[in-house]
């Protein structure tokens, strides 16, 4: 409760949902950006699909913001791949990352204890 | 049951067409946007619709999604990307700068302000490569004409409803024999009993096609014939154009002489038959045709341009039912 409290008011550059899986996606390493609309997909289970608009409007704004970077792929990339650019997630960004998952397990929590989650919660 | 090889097929068509269109969408963002992102969004969406791994209903869905997420996603790019450029005129207006034009304050210049910007360049380097360019206008009048193409035989299989009253309804009835697939011509007596005794259908009519022998006045013709019973115009819904079509009751059908095989007591012929065999006068009603070995028409009429419902099966005592329901 305390958490969110702090989180809601800490200032900070707000990303919208999109950004906020790709940044998820990126956690694990540097992606390309089909390889970020798989992760996303499958972390979702489906749910969240980002289509090619959506994911490189949000990759060019958080390019901006410092919140990603583009980098080279990994070293065993296969030669199809060679020609994409990777991004990955820069300290800013997990730094952004970080407080949004706070922020979000604050208001989780807070839905809990309004007993919004009755039924959902298999804790 | 679908082989892989077809569904491959369909997965890969729908590539293409949908990278197709999302070219098409792409021209909608603002030149630096796709310059920088294009090749990366258009192969992004090819490879989520090729992944075998999922359902090609899910890549359809998928194609639709990006193209209508293109076209919202493309518009507030150039919204975003026209207030950054009024934003940076208007700081080089305070400046003392001329991006503020003459009026002094900054001017809205639209979605579409970069639009003829970019027909230019595009222009421009059509006219610098006119090998490119003569071979697209070629891809592009090969890939319309084809498209034309499978379209019109499409609408005329598949979109255009047939010429009669209600289609729906219509119901072709044969005979079945466990021998053999599919159904078979059904003779005359057992047509008359299905008439007298069902009651499923709102009217039953008899007609089997047959090569036929036209004569008037010139050498004879060999033309498509159908012989039925005068019911058929009321199974199908039509009327004749001109003249008449004599004896349409719900009774038994007008040729019953013989209870095995009909004899023809009247004709009618289709539009374009009639617009070839026509006299000056136009009229044909009341002039009898010769068809077959027969001279003793009394009605004679002139149906749509429809004609009647055709079957490939040779012309013999027996026929084919077709039934309104």
């Amino acid at each position: 409760m305390s958490d969110a409290s702090r989180s809601a008011e800490t200032p900070g550059p707000e990303i919208t949902p999109a950004a906020f899986h790709i940044l998820l996606a990126l956690a694990d390493g540097a992606m390309h950006g089909y390889g970020v609309m798989q992760a996303v997909e499958e972390a979702t289970h489906g749910e969240v699909r980002l289509p090619p608009g959506t994911l490189y409007r949000s990759i060019k704004k958080m390019l901006a913001a410092g919140l990603i970077e583009e980098t080279e792929g990994p070293a065993d990339v296969e030669e199809d791949d060679e020609r994409r650019r990777y991004y990955a997630i820069t300290p800013a960004g997990r730094r952004v990352a970080t407080r949004e998952a706070r922020r979000l397990a604050g208001l989780v929590g807070l839905a809990r204890a309004k007993r919004f989650l009755e039924g959902t919660d298999t804790a | 049951m679908r082989t892989a090889s077809t569904l491959t097929l369909r997965r890969w068509l729908l590539a293409v067409v949908a990278v197709g269109l999302y070219r098409i969408v792409l021209l909608a963002y603002p030149a630096p946007f796709r310059r920088r992102f294009g090749s990366e969004m258009l192969g992004a969406l090819r490879r989520r619709i090729v992944d075998r791994g999922r359902p090609l209903g899910s890549a359809l869905r998928f194609a639709l999604a990006a193209v209508a997420d293109g076209l919202r996603t493309a518009r507030l790019e150039r919204l975003e990307r026209h207030e950054e450029t009024n934003v940076v005129r208007d700081a080089a207006r305070h400046a003392g700068g001329t991006g503020g034009g003459a009026g002094g304050g900054p001017r809205w210049r639209g979605p579409l302000a970069d639009l003829d910007q970019d027909l230019r360049h595009a222009l421009r380097l059509l006219r610098q490569r006119p090998g490119f360019t003569t071979a697209t206008v070629l891809t592009l009048a090969l890939g319309i004409g084809a498209n034309t193409m499978i379209f019109t035989v499409a609408s005329g299989m598949f979109l255009r409803p047939l010429p009669y009253a209600d289609p729906g309804r219509l119901v072709n009835v044969g005979e079945a024999t466990r021998d053999a697939d599919g159904t078979m011509s059904a003779s005359y007596p057992n047509y008359l009993d299905w008439r007298r005794d069902q009651q499923a259908f709102e009217e039953m009519a008899l007609y089997w096609d047959t090569p036929l022998n036209l004569a008037h006045d010139d050498a004879p013709v060999r033309v498509n014939g159908t012989y039925t019973d005068v019911t058929l115009l009321d199974v199908l819904g039509v009327d004749p154009m001109l003249g008449r079509a004599s004896g349409r009751t719900r009774t038994a059908p007008a040729a019953t002489s013989s209870r095995c095989c009909p004899t023809p007591s009247g004709s009618a012929i289709s539009r374009g038959i009639r617009t070839r065999w026509a006299r000056p006068s136009g009229s044909t009603a009341g002039r009898t045709p010769s068809s077959g070995s027969c001279r003793r028409g009394s009605t004679s009429g002139s149906t749509p341009s429809c004609g009647c419902p055709t079957s490939s099966r040779p012309a013999s005592s027996a026929g084919r039912t077709t039934a309104s329901t």
